[in-house]
């Protein structure tokens, strides 16, 4: 049930936010949410 | 009140509150989400039930939702794609690529090997200088006006805070994150691998040291799989996705 609530809360967060960007080659790579601001804490 | 209903309150208010209070904090009204989980609550019931009939009634037994709403939303589609980053694709390029991984500096524009020609080469329906400022305004590279060059800053790619980008990692982070705990929960033997490491009763500045060192650890890490993972896709072609990182969180136990 955890995984239904969270996937579930995030899609509402997913639905206000701009288009997917998926129309690109293959993805891979390194990034989060940490910021240059938060590193520096 | 029954052991699952605690069991279940524990997980919720413990697992949950860090994301209600991001929705409430960007306007994200409770009969928002109260729709996106009663699609999510169809959708797992369909999951668990291979190979049954899948009628409104189980769906709704299943779920605890009225017939009206299962009838309404058993056919509507869950998102289940995942978001690509441009820009982190191009800072793993600009460190693998042959063409790339020995030049810290890229004239900004011109033929490869150029920053241009590399934007080019992650997104061709985006214009370079879109993707330029987006990783000029994170700091992961900077610019020299004089030369007109581009030099990477960061081994990594951060979006700014607030940016969808942001979000876009957060769900996509903590969603994978979620789905490999509640796999191994649901599972007879636990399949992926998931571990913290947590203490209490530490000060802010011994919490801050571990901090580093778990980032600097895990930094090291992750680009040594990533520059692996490269060279793998480059040799064979599949279909899987793989997603492995890590996280830090301390606070001051007298402000929870």
């Amino acid at each position: 049930m955890k995984r239904f609530i969270i996937i579930g809360l995030l899609l509402a967060l997913a639905a206000c936010g701009q288009p997917v960007q998926n129309d690109a080659g293959p993805d891979g790579g390194i990034g989060g949410t940490g910021t240059k601001s938060a590193e520096v804490r | 009140m029954c052991i699952l209903h605690i069991f279940m309150r524990s997980i919720i208010d413990t697992s949950l509150r860090a994301l209600v209070r991001l929705m409430v904090a960007k306007g994200i009204g409770f009969p928002d989400a109260t729709e996106a989980m009663k699609r999510l609550y169809i959708q797992a019931a369909k999951d668990l039930s291979a190979g049954e009939k899948l009628t409104d009634s189980r769906l709704s037994i299943m779920t605890g939702l009225q017939r009206r709403d299962v009838a309404r939303l058993r056919d509507e589609p869950t998102e289940t794609s995942v978001a690509t980053n441009p820009q982190a694709r191009l800072v793993t390029l600009w460190q693998t690529d042959q063409a790339y991984k020995n030049k810290k500096e890229l004239p900004r524009k011109g033929p490869a090997p150029s920053f241009e020609a590399l934007a080019r080469q992650v997104r061709k329906d985006v214009h370079p200088r879109t993707v330029f400022e987006l990783l000029l305004m994170a700091d992961t590279v900077s610019y020299d006006a004089e030369k007109d060059t581009v030099k990477l800053e960061q081994s990594s790619y951060q979006p700014m805070a607030g940016s969808d980008e942001q979000l876009e990692y957060l769900a996509y982070n903590i969603g994978d994150h979620a789905e490999a705990a509640v796999q191994n929960v649901l599972s007879d033997k636990p399949v992926f691998f998931e571990r913290a490491l947590h203490y209490d009763g530490l000060t802010k500045g011994d919490a801050s040291i571990l901090e580093l060192k778990f980032r600097a650890r895990i930094m090291e890490l992750l680009i040594t799989l990533r520059d692996e993972a490269e060279e793998m896709r480059q040799e064979n072609e599949g279909t899987h996705r793989f997603r492995a990182g890590g996280y830090v969180y301390y606070v001051d136990q007298e402000d929870e």
